[in-house]
């Protein structure tokens, strides 16, 4: 049996599908993302996240990267902006998604205070479209050089996002599977009731037994939409159920351009019969003169030294997605607590933690210990991410050690007293109050300085 | 050939654009339809708690504050026209009043009018004041009050150098036989006219009868960032911390300026009329109204009573206690260690500064309960960007 579905599994990575879903997932994505991206500039947050900040908080073993003058930054989200719209008219794709794909993640590895699930995952399918030919049908491409088309693909051009998505929604649900969500029904119970003034389902949201009931069904939906959605009997209804639960989740919590990522990639997973019925719809809106494609089929064959790169990227690709999320398993003490090895993981909307820090700088020379207004150097949204998350902290204290250092203090000796509260549990210490942080470093092994949860 | 291929696609790319520009149109709707909800929700249902902290707190608040600030403006003409002692005590006294009534409502002063009206919260209580440029501003005659270089030279700490910057008898030669008496009385006017200006326009905008802010505040229900319940929560943590940092951390040094520093006991807030405890107890005692729901119309429902619903529907604990009572106690035990603390502040931090330096740390416990607990329970969004998604 479980042979049986390994075989079945590997066996549709292999063999030819036709590329329409491919095309249209390229279309999907470009738009979403050109939304997205506008959001992003209309919002302002090019300014507020990347220009204001005195600090920055790189991911580690990225600290060389930085951001870039302030006309630069707003450089790369046009330069975004307009790649988006190249991958959605499927123009220079090449060289559209590989530019896409430079500035986003260069973007995203500046600050891990904006670090968001749905940003790696973004990083991901962009990563995965880099690999496949998704331009070689229905796209301008196609029309400026005919040979570049083909209909027929290999099927895991096809299938890896299918098994991208399903692993996204099948871990989300694994990491809900815990006491808190399960039994406890938190952070719901107290995110539900803050929505009491939402009009219709208010009064609803206030009561326990709804908590329970969205924290059941959420793990649910998690754990086996991905399958319902590859299973062709129940895909429609699973899709209807797709767009329906991010719609409520994208209505109820702050959760920006998630749902409508989730509900545009999700398409996925349809047949090439709908996706072609698709692009048919869509060619009668423009002049059949040029887009007409008569339909002569023209597989794509990958040459050997071709399969061989992208088969090894591939396995190295699929080996991180499978074992990242569980190197926690390496780290002791509660995940939610520490939250070693909580990132790049698919844990979405498991904790309502909240903190607050005291930074201390002393003069190892006189003695003299002050306390350290966080708002002189931080962002409100640094200041509120840095308070909960251990390795921020570090990279703040350091900061802090050579600010002061500079400001005449003798060999600053960083200490924070911060409390944490974690699902409602109340505000506790949570790091060791005495170890002066700016000698500690950051490495993978576990931070000793991070007190249990009790 | 570029040109070629550009004419032949142009039309599809028309309508490309188009599809694009309708998508940014939604977006640009999108968040001014949000806008619009948070701030001009004139329809809307009214949240009692709101309403209560709304029309018996707040509004009261600012009301005191313009009756004390236009006192003790009338009570300054009055002083110009014939400088004597009975009239500078009475001058000294309104404005002690008038600080204090201010320290009352500045938990409030981070959102709606008061954060609209800039001048207003970054100018009416900048301490220390700097001497030095209001002497220049006299010698000089300049009264305009309201420009970048005189941010530090205006406002309540102005005033409390102006009225207590030296003994009575030599303050009121100062306004009469000096050389720049006249000049100096410009300046003392100018400061406190900037100040009832400022004061009534903002609680002009809170009245119905005005810009009828109190309505926006009254059913802008909710938990976001723009909320009234957000913006409150914020508001309040902000002024706090600031009374922690400023009027207690600074002076007793708790807070590197610099090369770490030894006590700073001219940089306490109201320096020179030695009232910093009262004020640091009128700000505290603020927060404690806001928080029981307390005014002079009585005792009604406040932040707690949001965070008593909390609790009885999740069964929340805090560290095996109550949360809503933890918050209680903290504020009642600080307001009164605070009080315990003699003023003027800035010789007790020279003489003994112990107890104060135990109300600082008391402050501290306080702002962990106010910062974390208290949002983190209400779930009241103290983000400004997305969170992550499901």
């Amino acid at each position: 049996m479980f042979k049986n579905c390994i075989n079945k599994i590997l066996l549709s990575f292999k063999g030819e599908k036709h590329i329409a879903p491919l095309a249209v997932l390229r279309m999907a994505f470009g738009a979403i993302m050109l939304y997205s991206t506008i959001r992003f500039i209309v919002k302002g947050w090019i300014y507020d996240f990347y220009i204001a900040p005195k600090v920055y908080f790189p991911f580690y073993g990225f600290e060389w990267i930085k951001p870039l003058p302030a006309i630069a930054m707003y450089a790369v989200f046009t330069i975004m902006a307009i790649a988006c719209f190249f991958i959605l008219i499927g123009f220079l794709y090449r060289i559209a998604i590989t530019t896409f794909f430079t500035c986003f993640v260069y973007v995203e590895l500046i600050d891990k205070t904006y670090y968001l699930n749905h940003y790696y995952f973004v990083s991901i399918i962009t990563f995965l479209l880099l690999l496949v030919p998704a331009h070689r049908y229905f796209s301008i491409d196609v029309i400026r050089k005919p040979l570049l088309k083909v209909t027929q693909v290999p099927a895991w051009t096809i299938n890896i996002f299918k098994w991208q998505l399903c692993l996204v929604y099948f871990l989300a649900g694994l990491s809900k599977l815990n006491y808190d969500w399960m039994i406890e029904a938190m952070p719901l119970k107290i995110w539900l009731p803050a929505n009491a003034y939402v009009p219709l389902i208010g009064t609803l949201l206030t009561k326990t037994w709804v908590a329970y009931l969205f924290s059941w069904f959420g793990a649910f939906f998690d754990l086996f939409i991905g399958f319902f959605l590859l299973y062709k009997p129940t895909r429609k209804i699973a899709y209807v159920f797709v767009v329906i639960f991010h719609v409520f989740t994208g209505w109820l919590f702050k959760i920006g351009m998630f749902p409508y990522i989730m509900i545009f990639v999700t398409v996925i997973f349809f047949s090439e019969e709908v996706h072609l019925q698709f692009i048919r719809w869509l060619r009668t809106i423009f002049n059949k003169k040029y887009l007409q494609e008569n339909e002569m089929q023209a597989s794509l064959v990958f040459s050997p030294a071709r399969k061989k790169v992208l088969y090894s990227l591939l396995s190295v690709y699929i080996l991180l997605q499978l074992l990242l999320p569980f190197r926690y398993l390496l780290y002791p003490g509660k995940l939610f607590w520490t939250e070693e090895g909580y990132r790049f993981s698919w844990r979405v909307m498991l904790m309502e933690k909240n903190g607050i820090t005291f930074f201390y700088v002393k003069d190892a020379k006189t003695g003299r210990k002050g306390e350290v207004v966080n708002s002189e150097f931080l962002t409100p949204l640094q200041e509120r991410m840095m308070q909960t998350q251990p390795d921020m902290m570090l990279q703040y204290a350091h900061y802090l050690h050579d600010v002061y250092q500079k400001k005449g203090v003798n060999d600053p000796i960083v200490t924070v007293e911060s409390y944490v509260t974690l699902n409602g549990s109340g505000s506790r210490l949570f790091i060791d109050s005495t170890v002066d942080l700016s000698k500690q470093q950051e490495n993978f092994s576990s931070k000793k300085w991070i007190l249990p949860f009790h | 050939m570029f040109i070629f291929l550009i004419k032949m696609f142009m039309k599809r790319i028309v309508v490309l654009f188009f599809v694009c520009a309708a998508a940014v149109l939604l977006v640009l709707n999108f968040s001014c339809a949000k806008v619009a909800a948070a701030g001009n929700n004139n329809g809307g249902t009214k949240d009692s708690i709101l309403v209560n902290i709304g029309a018996n707190i707040i509004i009261p608040g600012y009301q005191a504050l313009a009756t004390n600030v236009n006192s003790l403006d009338s009570a300054i003409t009055d002083f110009n026209s014939a400088p004597n002692s009975t009239k500078l005590s009475t001058v000294q006294t309104l404005f002690t009043n008038a600080y204090i009534s201010w320290q009352a409502v500045s938990a409030y002063n981070y959102f709606g009018p008061a954060s609209d009206a800039i001048p207003a919260l970054t100018g009416l209580n900048i301490f220390p004041t700097t001497t030095a440029i209001i002497d220049t501003n006299i010698s000089r005659n300049n009264d305009n009050v309201n420009t970048f270089a005189n941010t530090s030279a205006k406002g309540f700490p102005a005033l409390d150098y102006l009225l207590f910057g030296t003994n009575n008898t030599t303050l009121l030669a100062d306004y009469t036989t000096d050389a720049k008496a006249t000049n100096r009385q410009i300046y003392l006017a100018a400061v406190s006219a900037d100040i009832k200006t400022e004061v009534n326009a903002i609680l002009n905008q809170w009245l119905p009868s005005g810009g009828n802010y109190i309505n926006t505040f009254e059913t802008g229900t909710g938990n976001s960032i723009s909320s009234s319940l957000g913006l409150l929560v914020n508001s309040i943590d902000q002024d706090f911390e600031i009374t922690k940092n400023d009027c207690l951390g600074i002076p007793l040094a708790k807070i590197p300026v610099g090369t770490v520093s030894p006590i700073l006991p001219n940089e306490v807030e109201a320096y020179y009329s030695g009232i910093s405890i009262q004020l640091a107890v009128a700000e505290t005692k603020a927060v404690q109204g806001i928080y029981l729901g307390n005014s002079a119309n009585g005792n009604g429902l406040g932040l707690k009573t949001y965070l008593v619903n909390a609790e009885q529907q999740k069964n929340l604990k805090y560290n095996g206690g109550i949360l809503s009572d933890t918050i209680s106690l903290a504020l009642t035990s600080t307001i009164s260690n605070m009080q315990a603390i003699p003023d003027p502040l800035s010789a007790t931090i020279q003489a003994n500064p112990a107890n104060a330096d135990a109300v600082f740390a008391e402050c501290q416990g306080l702002t962990a309960l106010l910062k974390t607990d208290l949002p983190s329970d209400l779930m009241v969004s103290i983000n400004y960007g997305d969170t992550d998604g499901d």
